[in-house]
């Protein structure tokens, strides 16, 4: 909304220059974002005006915002008419058809027969120029000017091109066509009010005018409409038929029920003086009594409480006056006001606290904190979300931040059976698809990165899954890394260390579709599935233009974040040293580590430990083999072993091995 | 020559011996020959009767002052060998560069969130998190932003199936955390206070440039109390502020609207960069608008069944992107979704 600053001091009388002005505005909530020199000797304020103001949307109400600040009396134009032509019900009529009521509660109609249209005087195109308008014809800114000075839109038709001469009030035929004056062409349905008149649409109600009916330098007779829309009606009409203009925002913010005959006689009279013509005497008005004022009441106490200050009543019943609200009672305790009419947005208490604030200044409100102490939790998601991030960015993880929105066949590989949703109207045409999966996010990040060298990288989000009982958004945590499979199951089991995750974690060989096949694992915790590893895919590579193939991880977050902690006690320490023994195997490549590991537990007593040293291919191996190392710490709780007792163990577990995977060899 | 002046000698010549010894050998050779089992100093001792009785009992500490002086000088000598030993090996360079895995990084995003979010933990809010898949009850009706109003403008949303949407704003934690404690303890007088910050992701269609993005996050925060006056919200931004952005910081409230919030108020902060005097960064405003808050209106306590007379409260939601954009001098909010190395490794 671009205001003028020498029409509101034209309004008001105010004394300040336009950014003292612009700053008193901003201070009670009327936001100038920008003063700017319009020429002619004016300024433009351009504001930022929210939706519970509309009356701030004309230089009238911002007036009386100004007035209230200033202590000033608002200069409302004067209103004066000649009704020297016939009476306006002899003239033409307005019916309102069955169904249509709701939509239009007031309808006014004036009519002004044999107008000259021309230019309008210097100082009306001026004024509309500083507001970001454009000067048309003399009577066609009457109403674009009496609709920037008063909130009514309102609306010229050329009467003689109306058929019948006359108005009908109607919803809108299904499939009915409408262009309108700005050039679109638009299907109505019937949920669309109309002007209609003996023939056809002549304006969508609220929204534009029909090029039909168009003012033009042809015109002899205007008839002039003003009226109160139901602002959703016009709200669903301008966006679906995505016309929104000057009118339809207004309309649907809500206007001055009590301004549409004043507003109307208020334009007759200045298309009288710049066009010239003979106003009908009278006026068409379906509904004279629409506006009914409303009361609110505000309690002192509550107002005090609520700020967290006390403010002196005399001071409210001044902030108010100023404002123009009529005080219908008062006590000590609390008073009643009717706010004029174009205040509908205040009807509550809590609306009238915000005016006291608002008036008194913010800055009078103290920084006071009394509020009882409180104890704040942290919940386990929080606890998890921060040791996860901690423990990766120390083991040289870079965390990311990615989009949600993906394009549609990117997931699947990583979510086999995972029903993704698909947002209706994606900003980015390509990614439509929310993920269910966050591992090829972390991929495009490679992709991004490529010219780099060992990329550990991680994410923690939500995956979007569709199911039978509605939305499903599991927290995840997903892991990129170039050195391969087993370091991201470090990383994952460095994470239960860390946030002393208690219970038995399982292993068991189990690929998805993005995973080069034999290399996935998935890792469950006391029997519950978690976490999912293994190395992508070369199709999957190949997808996000990767060379080599990364691993990937993905674990649910909500089960390490709520299993249950180890407890933390004390477990005495052994009080017999114990012995190591190593063990080096030759096996072929089919005999994976999970079973080697299954064998020695079974084969070996008094284990204390089993340790995993190292994977050995190279020379001395026979093709098809590969060297498995591994070392026993074993342990008695009663007693020092002896060499003897460890090397018993020893030949137990290698005559187990030897006998479990044939054609495997001691190296 | 009296027996005191022999063993003066003595011990000259033992300090010159440990002095020139410059190998552990010669070294335990002069200890042998002077403080051993069978050295010059245990043979004065064993002639101290030759001393006239009057004197014996000075000879006597005389004796042992000079034999705990030597054995000092043997250890300094012993330390002095020693170093020289170890010498013969190169001397690390301690300029060289440190060695140590590389670290990685938190997103610069998590980090203020992280920040802004253990702020208000210590005052007492505890964080909670909430569905970004959304009902248009949660998301619009809930927080008095009625169908068909233009408030809903302003939160164009992303649309799913069956009626559900992204949230275009976290203050659907708000309702989700009032329902839940009112399912708990009731909205009445047995309620307990409320107090919590939510911070998460929100979506709403806009083109993407250097300043918007279709996805954001945001950090809500929510208190409920018998007495919350907008005072106490003052009070608790303000010491927010100087905490995020050091003691000197100014803070202003400007009325505003927001459809959950009477009376509202935009909060700004005074520009870090130059202290309130106007720079590129504040738009020479010498503000920076930090976000909305306002005292819960009556309609959303309505709408989740607290009663509206006994308790008040206060909310309030930043824009975490914008806030980081100011704070880190980002240029483009697209930087924190590309995830560019270089970038990332800056924080």
């Amino acid at each position: 909304m671009i205001l003028s600053y020498k029409w509101l001091r034209e309004l008001t009388g105010a004394e300040l220059g336009p950014r003292e002005l612009a700053d008193s505005l901003t201070r009670v909530g009327l936001n100038v974002e920008e003063v700017e020199d319009a020429g002619f000797g004016d300024h433009s304020m351009n504001a930022d005006i929210t939706t519970n103001r509309p009356d701030w949307l004309c230089h009238l109400g911002v007036a009386h915002e100004i007035a209230a600040i200033q202590k000033l009396q608002v200069r409302a134009p004067a209103i004066s008419l000649e009704e020297t032509g016939p009476a306006v019900d002899t003239l033409t009529s307005v019916a309102v058809l069955p169904g249509a009521e709701e939509a239009c509660p007031r309808y006014t109609i004036r009519v002004i027969r044999g107008v000259k249209v021309g230019p309008s005087p210097d100082w009306v195109r001026e004024r509309l120029l500083a507001i970001g308008q454009r000067p048309i014809n003399n009577v066609v800114d009457v109403t674009n000017l009496v609709c920037f000075e008063m909130n009514q839109p309102l609306h010229a038709f050329d009467m003689r091109k109306l058929a019948g001469g006359r108005i009908i009030l109607r919803m809108a035929g299904a499939g009915e066509k409408f262009n309108a004056i700005t050039g679109e062409k638009c299907v109505l349905d019937p949920t669309m009010l109309v002007i209609a008149d003996a023939e056809k649409a002549v304006a969508l109600a609220g929204v534009k005018g029909g090029e039909n009916t168009e003012v033009d330098d042809s015109t002899v007779d205007v008839l002039l409409e003003s009226a109160w829309f139901q602002p959703g009606s016009v709200r669903r009409a301008a966006r679906k038929t995505r016309m929104a203009s000057e009118s339809s925002y207004r309309f649907e913010r809500g206007i001055d029920p009590g301004m549409t005959a004043r507003a109307s006689a208020r334009a007759a009279q200045l298309i009288l003086e710049f066009a010239g013509g003979e106003l009908a005497a009278d006026v068409i008005d379906t509904n004279p009594d629409l506006a009914v004022p409303h009361e609110a009441s505000l309690r002192f106490a509550r107002c005090d409480k609520l700020l967290g200050y006390a403010v002196d009543p005399k001071e409210i019943d001044e902030i108010f006056a100023g404002l123009g609200l009529e005080t219908v009672s008062r006590t000590a305790e609390a008073i009643t006001v009717r706010p004029p009419t174009f205040r509908q947005d205040l009807k509550r208490e809590a609306d009238l606290v915000e005016e006291v604030a608002r008036l008194a200044g913010y800055d009078r409100i103290p920084e006071t904190v009394t509020m009882p102490l409180m104890l704040s939790h942290v919940m386990p998601e929080t606890r998890a979300g921060r040791i996860v991030r901690e423990t990766l960015s120390a083991l040289g993880y870079h965390e990311c931040v990615t989009d949600s929105f993906v394009p549609a066949d990117w997931c699947p590989p990583f979510a086999p059976g995972s029903r993704q949703y698909e947002v209706r109207n994606p900003v980015n045409a390509e990614r439509p698809a929310l993920r269910s999966s966050l591992a090829p996010s972390l991929l495009e990040v490679r992709r991004t990165n490529r010219l780099e060298n060992d990329v550990r990288l991680f994410e923690i989000g939500r995956g979007y899954v569709k199911t039978e009982a509605g939305p499903d958004e599991p927290r995840r945590l997903a892991i990129v890394d170039d050195r391969g499979v087993e370091y991201a199951r470090g990383a994952v089991e460095a994470l239960l260390k860390a946030l002393s995750v208690s219970g038995t974690v399982g292993i068991a060989e189990s690929d998805l579709p993005g995973y080069l096949p034999g290399s996935g694992a998935a890792l469950s915790l006391d029997g519950v599935p978690f976490a999912r590893i293994g190395q992508v895919s070369p199709g999957e590579a190949a997808r996000f233009d990767l060379d080599a193939a990364p691993a990937v991880a993905e674990v649910e977050m909500a089960v390490i974040s709520s299993a249950p902690e180890n407890e933390r006690a004390y477990r005495p320490l052994p009080r017999f040293p114990g012995i190591r023994r190593d063990v080096s195997l030759s096996v072929p490549e089919a005999v994976k580590w999970a079973r080697i590991e299954k064998t020695v537990r079974s084969a070996a007593t008094l284990l204390d430990r089993l340790e995993f040293v190292s994977l050995y291919r190279g020379k001395g191996l026979e093709p098809g083999f590969k060297g498995m190392a591994f070392a026993m710490h074993l342990r008695a709780a009663d007693r020092s072993l002896t060499d003897a007792d460890a090397n018993q163990v020893r030949d137990a577990v290698v005559a187990a091995c030897l006998a479990v995977f044939p054609g495997s060899a001691l190296r | 020559m009296p027996l005191l002046d022999e063993v003066e000698a003595m011990r000259e010549e033992a300090e010159k011996a440990i002095a020139g010894a410059d190998s552990p050998d010669a070294l335990e050779a002069a200890r042998v020959a002077y403080l051993g089992r069978s050295g010059k100093l245990k043979d004065f001792m064993s002639r101290i009767r030759e001393v006239p009785a009057d004197q014996k009992k000075a000879a006597g500490q005389r004796l042992n002052e000079i034999k705990s002086g030597l054995e000092t000088l043997f250890a300094g000598a012993k330390d002095r060998i020693g170093a020289k030993a170890v010498c013969a090996r190169p001397l690390p360079d301690p300029t060289l560069p440190g060695r140590i895995q590389p670290l990685g990084s938190v997103h610069p995003l998590t980090q203020a969130l992280e920040r802004f979010a253990g702020i208000f933990e210590r005052l007492g809010f505890t964080v909670r998190q909430g569905p970004e898949i959304e009902d248009v009850f949660h998301n619009f009706d809930a927080l008095n932003m009625p169908d068909d109003h233009p408030v809903r403008d302003q939160a164009d949303t992303f649309a799913l199936e069956d009626n559900a949407i992204l949230r275009s704003q976290t203050s659907t934690v708000q309702i989700r955390v009032m329902e839940e404690h009112v399912g708990r303890h009731g909205g009445g007088a047995g309620m307990p206070p409320i107090r919590i910050v939510s911070p998460g992701r929100t979506y709403r269609p806009d083109a993407v440039d250097a300043t918007h993005h279709y996805s954001f996050s945001q950090i809500e925060g929510l208190a409920v109390d018998r007495d919350v006056a907008m005072a106490d919200l003052k009070g608790f931004l303000g010491m927010f502020a100087r905490e995020t952005f050091g003691s000197g910081v100014k803070t202003r409230f400007r009325p505003s609207f927001f459809p959950f919030t009477e009376p509202s108020a935009e909060m700004d902060v005074s520009c870090v960069f130059c202290g309130g005097k106007g720079c590129r960064v504040c738009k020479r405003q010498g503000w920076v608008e930090l976000g909305g808050c306002g005292m819960v209106d009556p309609n959303v306590f309505d709408a989740v069944g607290i009663d509206r007379e006994l308790f008040t409260g206060f909310a309030f939601g930043f824009g975490i992107e914008r806030v980081a954009m100011f704070m880190l001098g980002v240029d483009d909010i697209r930087r924190f979704t590309e995830n560019d190395l270089r970038f990332l490794r800056q924080f």
